[in-house]
């Protein structure tokens, strides 16, 4: 099951989110009544999990870092709340997932090119200072 | 019943990524102090995006944007990177609302502006905009 607020993946039986601490109500119908043939389902909106979709990451990564990592991120990142709409919070998650991978590839991308670059202007300028 | 696993506090999960983007903040307020990207030879790196391809991506002139920025000069801030300097405080308002900070007056307004398809269509159109050689467009390119 799905926390409700923060939309962590949880035990079945767990009474607490994992991630959260949040109390869990578990969704017991199928539990209580496991004879009873399938009811229609009662018609009250199903409360929709919150699920972070990174976007400020891909926005920063976007702005600081090269290009393409950043705009993938912000695609996954604009996956997620359709998803959540549809009601596939698996899915949600997954695609929150990707664009916080993204913002960490492009991130991680971007440092290690910067030190590169400071390491070679180092050396640069040590190699000019001795000539 | 499964394993029991000790709840992490939310607050703790949710300031962290806040507090790592504040302390780079810092260090690269610092960094700008003391380093100038309008230097021939500057220490800081230029945008590997610009110098492989020659084109200008989202980013390029951020840094010297923000050297502008944090030395008062907001004209050749814009100058730089008209975008960074307009998204900024929107940004820094969406980071702090991931990080659980509340506040009911804005909520309508970060529920729009954390809508994920606005911001690609800007980026991936200022990408292409700024790197038009001609008029309005060429304002959009560090000059």
């Amino acid at each position: 099951m799905y926390c409700n607020h923060c939309g962590a993946a949880n035990d079945n039986n767990a009474r607490q989110c994992v991630a959260c601490g949040q109390a869990l109500q578990a969704s017991s119908a199928d539990i209580t009544n496991p004879i009873q043939p399938a009811a229609p389902p009662p018609a009250a909106p199903v409360a929709r999990p919150h699920v972070p979709n990174n976007l400020v990451w891909a926005i920063l990564c976007t702005l600081f870092c090269c290009l393409p990592g950043g705009i993938v991120a912000i695609v996954y990142a604009a996956q997620v709340d359709g998803k959540v709409a549809a009601g596939d919070i698996a899915g949600a998650q997954a695609s929150a997932r990707n664009a916080a991978t993204w913002c960490w590839v492009s991130a991680g991308c971007g440092i290690v090119l910067c030190v590169v670059y400071v390491c070679f202007y180092i050396f640069f300028l040590g190699a000019l200072a001795n000539h | 019943m499964g394993a029991i696993v000790l709840p992490r506090r939310p607050e703790q999960r949710h300031w962290l990524p806040l507090a790592a983007l504040i302390t780079g903040a810092i260090g690269g307020a610092l960094l700008l102090r003391n380093a100038n990207p309008y230097a021939a030879h500057s220490v800081l790196p230029p945008c590997p995006f610009h110098a492989l391809t020659g084109l200008y991506c989202p980013g390029c002139g951020s840094t010297r944007a923000l050297y502008s920025l944090l030395h008062g000069d907001l004209p050749q801030a814009l100058a730089m990177n008209p975008l960074l300097v307009i998204a900024l405080p929107w940004v820094a308002l969406m980071a702090l609302h991931a990080a659980g900070w509340r506040l009911r007056v804005l909520e309508p307004l970060l529920r729009s502006i954390e809508r994920p398809l606005p911001w690609l269509v800007v980026l991936l159109g200022y990408a292409l905009l700024r790197n038009l050689p001609f008029a309005p467009f060429t304002l959009l390119a560090p000059h």
